[in-house]
């Protein structure tokens, strides 16, 4: 086939270890798509990592730097066939370009309450747009291609599995090289158990190092210590001070994130992994475990057995007395585990090493050659609303940089076209400018007419999502036949849980009314003749809550819910 | 011990809904405080750290002088925001307290002063499966942290204490004093007869002629085993076994028992109460020719003290709390010995002098567990854990 031109975004990679093991797959996995061939790859990077990307251009990788930009890029005009979004988001995904999206796990249906409010209503309105966006979706194991097929309603056919794999494995190094630079990173000569992961609660360090500190406690002739490595985010700290009240400085050793050398040195070093996930979509430390012939001791939770296999010693991330028996097991016969662990390694090296890549360039084949039905075209905007937004916030970002420069004439002028485009801008937003405003007579009544703006009145999508009773947005439809399904996900204002009645109506024609409980989530739907062009979409909320009255916050708006999606799907 | 006068924050908030568990300790030891602290005064918290009632001004105050109830004026939003963003101000929002009871399993990181932290039972962490997830993960964070900041713990059992501490090694066992649970004084009325026959007639049945069994219908209770155990018992006596009444609300994880009711035949014979008034419990513990409790863990297994204050001879499995409950007034037989349970049933429901003897022996041994007594417990632990800041 002719080779494509692959456009693949990397603006979510940031320097260091933010990204978890997801960066090193995909660095890795770019590499072997560009040696492999046939296909041209263009890397769309970030300022932020554009410079660290350098060294893809050796296997003849292009890069553009796409900061500050918004699709459409125009990819199509730039002779791109297909949007590859390794990193999930489908941010630059854009009509006339089919995309392809690496999916890692489903984390927040699992585990909701690890998420804020926000967060939560982020996430599920990202995976709903990321199905509606993009053409396939390559999942990191069959256990997160299930989830994604349950949860997301994914049609089997749009969703393959393709195992990570590791390209650029650690090189074991001899073990003097290896105390020697942990030498330098504080740890002295021990035997120890690794367990590189970011503090992120479902990693569980808290019952690992509850564990632990029994199996310590039980063992007083056991020698082993336990090796910490990753981002320590807020968790850290209490795991510190749990470590020093449970008198385990000298044994537990949190070394935060460490340089690759030092990262090497212990895969040499340590006697074995330990993985007490209670979440993983992969798990590549334990391949890397596998690849190096080190013996591990694992959770059975999410895709780990599909990783691990046979292979390895599990336990029960729930019971911590199963932990402190694999420690006592691993300790006591280190030779059984580690023919285990030979085991494994030879299972790993069999896997074919090109593989994983050979996989992702077959799905990208099929992808590009495969001509898009125009029922599909899920494509839904919210048009006026983004575009009107996005200008008024560079006019706004400009008017306080005015103000700050002293150049209040121009900032009035800025702020106030920003607020014609916008009219629904928060208090928030405004507050402190008007406050500035107040203390110069000459914009006093632009300091009123701001505070006393048509945002009051609630009919408008706020900029931070909240929507008043009555909710008018403008929105776009592309494809041609079937019938429109309009979809609103909501969080519920303040206070305390309350029925709310919402009653929707596509220029002006009743949909009908949806109740939802106290309490319930809020995602009705409603079902509209569907017809291409632009119509008016208008909600009617049977309450409102007025923040300031329960928060005191300066927020008079009338707020009947915050909106973390509006989509409209076209179904046959 | 003679003390100085404290100001004592409690924590109340999972009182505000239909009691259960963590609520009903709360509720009666605050209620107990009360009274047999007439010196100190209390600042009962209906809401506490993440446990959130909309409802919250229904949790429980005292209606004495020593209760400093500001926080129940308070509208949701100035209840709620101090514990998201706790200011300088969040002591006095507390009423400067010298020692606050965390009653939740939340650990109330915002609170400076010392924490005594309630130790109902270490499920979450070695007993997962009776946990959802989500319940299991605020455990158990809530007991860790509780582990690495609280002043002083109070276990409803000596099985907790010895729990807690076996997977917290590093607290020191003189900081975790045992504070035993009582009955409640809603199950100690004195009902005559005709009263007890009218509230059986009721459900259907009569003065020593039925089993009991009491409690959320939920894996961990194991009535799995009691279900066999009675059948087992049919089988030897026959059609003539006095039926199995079970009181209590349908829990969140048990599907299986209706249909293993039908499997083993015993539609018949088993009686699903549902949730049942106090008083109605006091005239079922009263009447039952046993109540049986197989449960595979506890904290401390506040039924069993509350059937034994009623009377009732007790056969109970040997698992966490249970043994040190029941003493030697009642059966204590293994978590699944099926057959060792029909045994003790049949002893009972054929010797008429043994139960009656199993009666008397369940009433002295519930009245060495007394609310009051363990209150003023609670008093000198707060008086140990407001002098360790």
């Amino acid at each position: 086939m002719t080779p494509l031109r692959i456009a693949i975004d990397v603006t979510p990679i940031h320097p260091g270890g933010a990204n978890g093991g997801a960066k090193r797959f995909v660095l890795d996995l770019i590499e072997g798509l560009a040696r492999r061939g046939p296909h041209r790859y263009l890397l769309l990077t970030a300022a932020h990592n554009h410079d660290e990307l350098a060294s893809f251009e050796a296997v003849d990788v292009e890069r553009m730097d796409v900061t500050g930009r918004s699709a459409p890029l125009g990819l199509p005009d730039a002779g791109i066939d297909l949007l590859f979004c390794p990193m999930t988001a489908p941010t630059y995904a854009e009509t006339g370009i089919p995309t392809v999206s690496t999916l890692y796990d489903l984390q927040h249906v699992t585990y909701p309450w690890f998420f804020s409010a926000d967060e939560l209503a982020h996430r599920v309105a990202f995976y709903r747009e990321l199905v509606a966006r993009v053409d396939h979706v390559v999942c990191i194991s069959e256990f997160s291609r299930q989830a994604a097929l349950t949860h997301l309603s994914l049609a089997a056919e749009r969703a393959s599995t393709v195992h990570i794999a590791l390209h650029h494995r650690l090189a074991p190094v001899p073990a003097a090289a290896a105390w020697a630079a942990l030498g330098r990173h504080t740890l002295p000569p021990c035997r120890f158990a690794f367990y590189p992961a970011n503090f992120w609660p479902h990693k569980n360090h808290r019952l690992l190092v509850t564990a632990f500190a029994r199996f310590c406690h039980d063992h007083p002739d056991v020698p082993l210590h336990l090796v910490l490595t990753g981002e320590p985010l807020g968790e850290a700290a209490t795991i510190r001070t749990a470590v020093e009240r449970m008198g385990l400085s000298q044994r537990v050793h949190l070394l935060d994130y460490v340089p690759d050398e030092v990262m090497q040195a212990l895969w040499s070093a340590g006697e074995f992994l330990v993985f007490p996930s209670l979440y993983e979509g992969f798990g590549i430390p334990v391949l890397e475990a596998l690849h190096l012939g080190m013996p591990v001791l694992c959770s059975r939770e999410g895709s780990l057995p599909e990783v691990a296999g046979e292979d390895v010693l599990y336990f029960d991330a729930r019971d911590p007395g199963t932990m402190v028996d694999a420690f006592a097991t691993a300790t006591r016969a280190p030779d059984a585990l580690l023919a285990r662990a030979r085991a494994g390694q030879g299972r790993v090296a069999r896997l074919a090493p090109d593989a994983a890549v050979a996989a992702y360039v077959a799905v990208f084949e099929r992808v590009a050659g495969a001509r898009r039905r125009p029922s599909l075209a899920r494509r839904v905007r919210l048009v006026m609303i983004d575009r009107r937004r996005a200008l008024a916030h560079t006019w706004l970002d400009a008017g306080r940089t005015a103000f700050r420069a002293g150049k209040r004439t121009e900032a009035l002028a800025r702020v106030s076209q920003a607020i014609a485009l916008a009219p629904e801008f928060t208090p928030t937003l405004i507050a402190p400018l008007v406050r500035q405003a107040r203390r110069v007579p000459v914009m006093r009544a632009w300091a009123r007419a701001l505070e006393t703006h048509r945002w009051l009145q609630g009919t408008a999508l706020h900029l931070d999502g909240w929507a008043g009773p009555v909710l008018e947005v403008e929105v776009e439809i592309e494809a041609r036949a079937g019938k429109a399904v309009v979809r609103l996900d909501a969080t519920p204002p303040p206070g305390p849980p309350q029925a709310l009645t919402l009653e929707a109506f596509l220029d002006g024609a009743p949909l009908g009314a949806v109740t939802i409980a106290p309490a319930a989530a809020i995602r009705p739907a409603w079902t509209a003749p569907g017809a291409a062009g632009r119509h008016r979409l208008r909600i009617v909320a049977s309450r409102f809550v007025v923040p300031d009255d329960l928060l005191r916050n300066g927020d008079t708006r009338p707020l009947s819910y915050r909106v973390s999606a509006i989509t409209i799907a076209v179904e046959d | 011990m003679k003390h100085r006068q404290l100001r004592i924050g409690f924590d109340v908030s999972q009182t505000a809904e239909r009691m259960a568990g963590c609520g009903i300790v709360a509720d009666q030891f605050l209620r107990h405080l009360a009274e047999v602290c007439p010196g100190d005064t209390f600042i009962p918290y209906p809401v506490f750290s993440n446990y959130r009632h909309p409802d919250f001004v229904r949790a429980t105050r005292p209606l004495t002088d020593n209760i400093d109830a500001r926080q129940f004026g308070l509208s949701w939003p100035e209840i709620v925001t101090p514990w998201d963003q706790p200011g300088p101000d969040f002591a006095a929002f507390l009423g400067t307290p010298d020692v606050v009871h965390a009653n939740n399993y939340a650990w109330p990181r915002a609170v400076a002063c010392p924490v005594v932290y309630t130790v109902y039972d270490m499920s979450a962490v070695e007993a997962a499966q009776y946990h959802t997830e989500h319940n299991r993960m605020v455990c158990v964070n809530g007991l860790f942290e509780a582990s690495l900041g609280a002043s002083w713990f109070v276990a409803i059992s000596a099985a907790s204490r010895d729990r807690f501490l076996h997977w917290f090694p590093h607290v020191p066992a003189a900081r975790v004093s045992v504070v035993p649970l009582a009955a409640r004084p809603s199950l100690t009325v004195n009902l005559p007869d005709a009263d007890v026959d009218r509230m059986l007639a009721r459900f259907g049945l009569e003065r020593e002629a039925f089993w009991l069994a009491v409690g959320t219908i939920e894996p961990r209770k194991n009535y799995a085993a009691l279900l066999e155990a009675y059948a087992l018992l049919q089988q030897r006596v026959g059609g003539a076994l006095p039926p199995l009444a079970i009181a209590g609300l349908k829990g969140w994880l048990e599907s299986s028992l209706e249909p293993r009711i039908k499997r083993l035949g015993l539609d018949a014979h088993v009686q699903c109460l549902g949730f049942v008034e106090d008083i109605e419990l006091a005239a079922l513990y009263r009447s039952c020719l046993a109540f049986l409790y197989p449960s595979r863990y506890e904290g401390f297994g506040l039924p069993v003290v509350e059937a034994m204050a009623c009377g009732a001879p007790v056969i109970v499995s040997r698992s966490t709390s249970l043994p040190e409950v029941v003493g030697d007034a009642g059966w204590v037989v293994d978590i699944d010995g099926i057959s060792e349970y029909a045994e003790a049933m049949y002893t009972l429901l054929t010797d008429r002098g043994r139960r009656e003897a199993q009666r008397a022996a369940a009433r002295a041994r519930a009245a060495t567990f007394s609310w009051t007594r363990s209150a003023a417990a609670l008093r000198d632990v707060y008086a140990l854990a407001s002098e360790t800041a």
